[in-house]
């Protein structure tokens, strides 16, 4: 387990406890936290699981694949800390992580 | 003062998507669900993918876990068949004799395998794919085997084939048809796939149709107009039915599938219906479709919510729908209602390419091959009804965002 706390977009913390191995999406949806739909159910399918990731923790994440740029390259709120929460899968490194969520999904 | 009660008799993803729905839109009634499934409500697609796969544990299909139906008051009861709907007195009745009346009914029912004939002998060598206790046992059974038949060559057929090749199995598809997937896509993509599955060396056989099943000293043998094929055991994929019965007994207007409006309001206006189980209206192509995604459950969902608390917002989606086979993604946007051209962007070769289906100078349709950016951009112009230039359409040196100048 380790510690991510979710941001709403109106700057409401969620701090919650997740398991390793289950992706950012999972952590969020199984603490039913609001701000991601996840719709595909994590197959890369749907981009409605997009968060934000601040560059501190860049190089302990995965990198992105083409995919997963193209994917939210469509979505109305992309920044350039954009990233797909279902190809993030958590490591131990992950603790204290902070996600900021968009608006909306859409 | 009494609360206003709504009972949602299904549990999957229209069922918890409206009861996730109206908890988000703050509605101060009681809701309840009831399934006949023994496991809290959960995702399907990852059935004939990783959880097949064994890749996934069970838990990880939940859409939320025990604690949010706790925490929401929401009322689940799984195992909890619905034999019979009483819409005069507005009540439902459960095993046992038990009732339960409500003000608002939500029928999310979803759909059942088309069963196949089979001898009581041999009936622990059928399976179908719709639930987990059905994954879990096929998943006992390819442990001890070597060779498996499966009817039916449609996307969930196919994507069961991929996965039980990866696992070491020789595989067999026998399709009726003159190509896999002709009910749903075009030849471009039936022959694409039907060269992926040969390529991995699975079987494919069409223009053969399924005369019967027999017992074998080696496993089971399906008689075919071509001959016989001996496997270890049979999965059958030949399509779904919509369950509609428990509504058309109770008089609610039912025609494959239960006739709701834009609303998710069937004849009745007590009762709404969201999901696989439903023939709804869709205004893109102006025709009334039943269709089997998680898009549409997941929306109809929302707008049953609506529909409850008095804002009725209309359902208006074009459909998209996802299905994955090796490394393969395949992602489709769109219904192929009578193009008129088809326009491949891409190479078929590398795996990486997507079909437009045309009418009239729109986009109607898209089948996107590890293409995501092509099916993005193909939801925007659908849904915005956008004329294209066919030309630059197929030209990769145009990029995709930059098709309508
Ligand atoms: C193997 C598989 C792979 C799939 N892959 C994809 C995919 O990649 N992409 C995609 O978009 N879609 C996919 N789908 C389709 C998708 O899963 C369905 O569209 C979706 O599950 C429909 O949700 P639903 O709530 O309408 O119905 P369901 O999920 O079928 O839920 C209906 C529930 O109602 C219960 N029920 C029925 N009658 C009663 C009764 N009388 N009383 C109480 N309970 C009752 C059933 O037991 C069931 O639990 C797949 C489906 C399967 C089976
Ligand atoms: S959940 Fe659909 S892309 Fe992440």
């Amino acid at each position: 387990m380790v510690k991510i706390i979710y941001i709403e977009h109106d700057g409401t913390e969620h701090p919650v406890d997740v398991d390793i191995g289950t992706s950012i999406m999972e952590g969020a949806v199984s603490n039913s936290i609001p701000g991601i739909d996840a719709d595909c159910g994590g197959g890369g399918a749907c981009a409605t699981c997009m968060v934000f990731i601040g560059d501190e923790w860049k190089d302990k994440i995965s990198s992105m694949s083409d995919e997963e740029e193209s994917m939210i390259d469509f979505h109305e709120y992309k920044e350039d800390s954009s990233r797909l929460g279902c190809q993030i899968p958590i490591t131990e490194e992950f603790d204290g992580l902070k996600v900021r969520m968009p608006p909306s999904q859409y | 003062m009494i609360k206003e009660k709504t009972l949602i008799i299904g549990g999957g993803q229209a069922a918890c998507q409206t009861a996730t729905s109206l908890i988000s839109k703050k509605y101060d009634g009681e809701i309840k669900i009831f399934c006949s499934e023994n496991y809290l409500p959960y995702q399907r697609p990852p059935l004939s993918k990783k959880f097949l796969m064994g890749e996934l544990d069970k838990e990880r299909l939940f859409f939320k876990p025990e604690k949010f139906y706790t925490e929401n008051e929401i009322s689940i009861n799984l195992n909890s068949y619905v034999q019979r709907i009483d819409i005069e007195n507005k009540e439902i009745f459960l095993e046992n004799n038990k009732k339960e009346n409500y003000d608002n009914l939500v029928i999310a029912t979803g759909t059942i395998p088309r069963k196949i004939d089979v001898d009581k002998k041999i009936s622990d060598k059928v399976f179908y794919l719709r639930s987990i206790d059905d994954v879990l046992n096929i998943r006992d059974k390819i442990k001890e085997s070597k060779k498996v038949t499966i009817i039916g060559g449609g996307y969930i057929g196919l994507e069961v084939a991929a996965i039980i090749n990866n696992l070491g199995l020789q595989v067999t598809i026998v399709e009726m048809a003159p190509r896999i997937l002709e009910r749903v896509t075009s030849e471009t993509i039936s022959s694409f796939y039907t060269k992926v599955h040969r390529q991995a060396g699975v079987e494919v056989l069409t223009n053969t149709s399924v005369e019967g099943l027999s017992e074998n000293n080696n496993g089971i043998e399906v008689i075919t107009s071509n001959g016989g094929i001996i496997s270890d055991f049979v999965i059958v994929g030949i399509g779904v039915l919509p369950c509609d019965t428990l509504a058309s007994e109770s008089g609610i207007e039912v025609k494959n599938g239960i006739i709701v409006d834009e609303f998710c309001k069937t004849s009745n206006d007590s009762v709404f219906s969201a999901g696989d189980c439903t023939m709804h209206p869709n205004n893109f192509y102006n025709k009334n479709i039943r269709l089997e995604s998680v898009h549409n459950a997941i929306e109809q969902g929302k707008t049953v919510a609506t529909s409850i608390t008095g804002e009725k917002t209309a359902y208006n989606q074009v459909p998209w729908f996802w299905s994955d086979q090796y490394e393969t993604k395949l992602q489709i946007v769109g219904l192929l209602d009578n193009y008129d051209d088809i326009i491949v962007r891409g190479d078929t070769e590398k795996q990486s390419f997507a079909v437009f289906y045309i009418k009239d100078n729109a986009i109607i349709a898209s089948d996107c091959v590890n293409r995501p950016a092509e099916h993005m951009m193909s939801r925007k112009l659908i849904s915005g009804k956008v004329l294209i230039d066919k030309n630059r359409l197929s030209d990769e040196t145009i990029p995709i965002k930059e098709i309508v100048n």
